[in-house]
């Protein structure tokens, strides 16, 4: 028990991090949050760091893209350039997705979803495994996943992207249990820019959306237990929202 | 000679071997003129020399994805299909991290992302008004599979994907099933399973094919084969966590060495 307290400690001051998807949203936020904690955090992002407004100053930035088969010995190359020899917690945060009609989905967006969320993430995971397992601490491989893993007509491929992160995970977690904590989180619909990407107006629906900086929170808190699965739901925010009430936020 | 015109068409990826070949010879039997993808030649020329009725072959390799791609219209013209099932599938078995990532890729691309841009390409304009679009997902959707960590993935968002275009489908004449099948009786099954272990409770490819057939028939949405799979499908609802320990115990500890 000691030593899982000790092991959750010392997550959650995180030594070296990496969270990819790290230049917009969830990926943002938490990257503004394990720079208060670290400077050895390293973001990467489809976009140039110079069109980044408020990257932290601390952290590392590099421009890379999920979906690109190369996109992981890229990243690698750059971590083993920094002098680390062992990661921490690697947080895969990076998804793209379009909403719409199924039939009327393309292949070019069929291949570039389950690329980038899916199958760039896979290579990470097998790419990076030296990495996590020379962790002096319990290291801990992250999977972004989205509440839409359990279907969404308007979403499918992104549905199915998401479906299949979950299921590598659920199957990783105990192939690496002894090791290295897999853990899979799935947000709800958060406040980010995703949905206008993805060709969804939210309008005024986006007021009861989750706040990415409330994700960003309850995913790194989550990333300190290494549970196997959790929900960043609604229901979580509106307890998050009485507890605030009281004076115990999360 | 007959007029092959009026004969109902069908599409088997994957029909060369196991459950496939099932589903093809099922297929003729009843009349359908069947259109057979695989990528083994000679498997394809046997077909044909052997086949019972009328089947028409194409050599693809499905892990290709670029070259599909560019194949999808070939076979879209073929159509329109009355029933397609999109059957092939791999695995690669073993320590994840042992595994070469190509191995992880062609699964993911043989598994995955072929029959999604197959079922995409097809119901723009190749499937027939009132279709049936079978996918062959896997039991491990219900109780996970460590050892075969990339092929689980590929069987659960194939799963995943059935469902999100069911209602889509549907309303285009296209009913979507998806099927949950456990152990099969064949080679694939063998290869892929810790050494020495029995086949008595492997299905038998012939009674999945018919089981397959008749879910389509009756537009399922989900057909679990058996009562094995039925029960395995509610443990895995009711208690994730733990069949999933069983799988590592029961498969991932005994599997010697990785195969792909």
């Amino acid at each position: 028990m000691l030593a899982y307290g000790h092991n959750m400690l010392k997550r959650w001051m995180a030594n070296n991090v990496i969270i990819t998807g790290a230049s917009d949203g969830i990926g943002l936020e938490l990257a503004a949050l394990y720079a208060a904690e670290t400077d050895s955090l390293v973001g990467v992002g489809r976009r140039p760091q110079d069109q980044l407004s408020n990257w932290p100053n601390n952290a590392s930035y590099f421009q890379g893209d999920q979906a690109n088969p190369d996109f992981a010995d890229q990243l690698l190359s750059h971590i083993k350039g920094l002098g680390w020899d062992h990661i921490d917690n690697l947080i895969v945060n990076a998804a793209v997705g379009e909403t719409g009609d199924p039939v009327d989905e393309t292949a070019e967006n069929i291949q570039l979803t389950l690329d980038t969320n899916l199958i760039g993430p896979i290579i990470l995971a097998q790419k990076f495994h030296p990495l996590l397992a020379a962790s002096p601490n319990r290291s801990c491989l992250t999977l972004i996943g989205s509440v839409a893993h359990k279907g969404a007509a308007n979403f499918a491929s992104y549905a199915a992207s998401k479906a299949g992160l979950a299921g590598f995970a659920r199957a990783l977690h105990e192939e690496w249990k002894h090791e290295i904590d897999v853990q899979i989180l799935h947000p709800g619909a958060t406040a980010t820019n995703m949905h206008e990407k993805a060709g969804l107006q939210l309008g005024k629906a986006r007021k009861y959306f989750i706040n990415p900086q409330y994700s960003a929170r309850k995913i790194k808190s989550e990333i300190s237990t290494g549970k196997p699965v959790a929900t960043i739901g609604h229901k979580a925010l509106a307890l998050d929202r009485v507890k605030n009430l009281f004076g115990a936020g999360v | 000679m007959s007029d092959l015109s009026n004969l109902p068409k069908a599409l088997v990826t994957g029909g060369v071997h196991g459950l496939g070949h099932a589903l093809v010879q099922q297929l003729l039997s009843r009349g359908y003129q069947v259109h057979v993808v695989d990528y083994d030649a000679n498997g394809l020329q046997n077909l044909r020399d052997t086949a019972s009725g009328n089947v028409v072959t194409y050599q693809l390799d499905l892990s290709d994805i670029t070259n599909l791609k560019g194949e999808i219209s070939n076979l879209v013209k073929q159509g329109p299909f009355d029933i397609v099932v999109l059957n092939a599938g791999i695995s690669a078995t073993g320590k994840f991290e042992k595994i070469p990532i190509e191995a992880h890729q062609k699964v993911l691309a043989v598994n995955l992302t072929a029959p999604m841009l197959l079922a995409n390409g097809l119901a723009k304009e190749g499937m027939s008004s009132k279709s049936s679009l079978v996918f062959i997902s896997s039991l491990s959707y219900a109780v996970g599979y460590p050892g075969a960590a990339s092929y689980a993935a590929s069987k659960d968002a194939l799963a995943i994907y059935a469902k999100s275009i069911a209602k889509p489908f549907a309303k285009i004449g296209i009913a979507v099933t998806c099927v949950f099948p456990g152990p099969v009786r064949t080679g694939h099954a063998e290869k892929y399973s810790p050494k020495g272990s029995s086949d008595k409770n492997r299905v038998a490819p012939e009674k999945l094919a018919l089981g397959i057939l008749k879910a389509a028939q009756a537009k399922k949405r989900t057909y679990y084969p058996g009562a094995a799979a039925k029960i395995s499908r509610v443990i895995g609802w009711i208690a994730p966590g733990f069949i999933t320990s069983k799988m590592r115990s029961l498969i991932f500890e005994k599997l010697d060495g990785e195969v792909f």
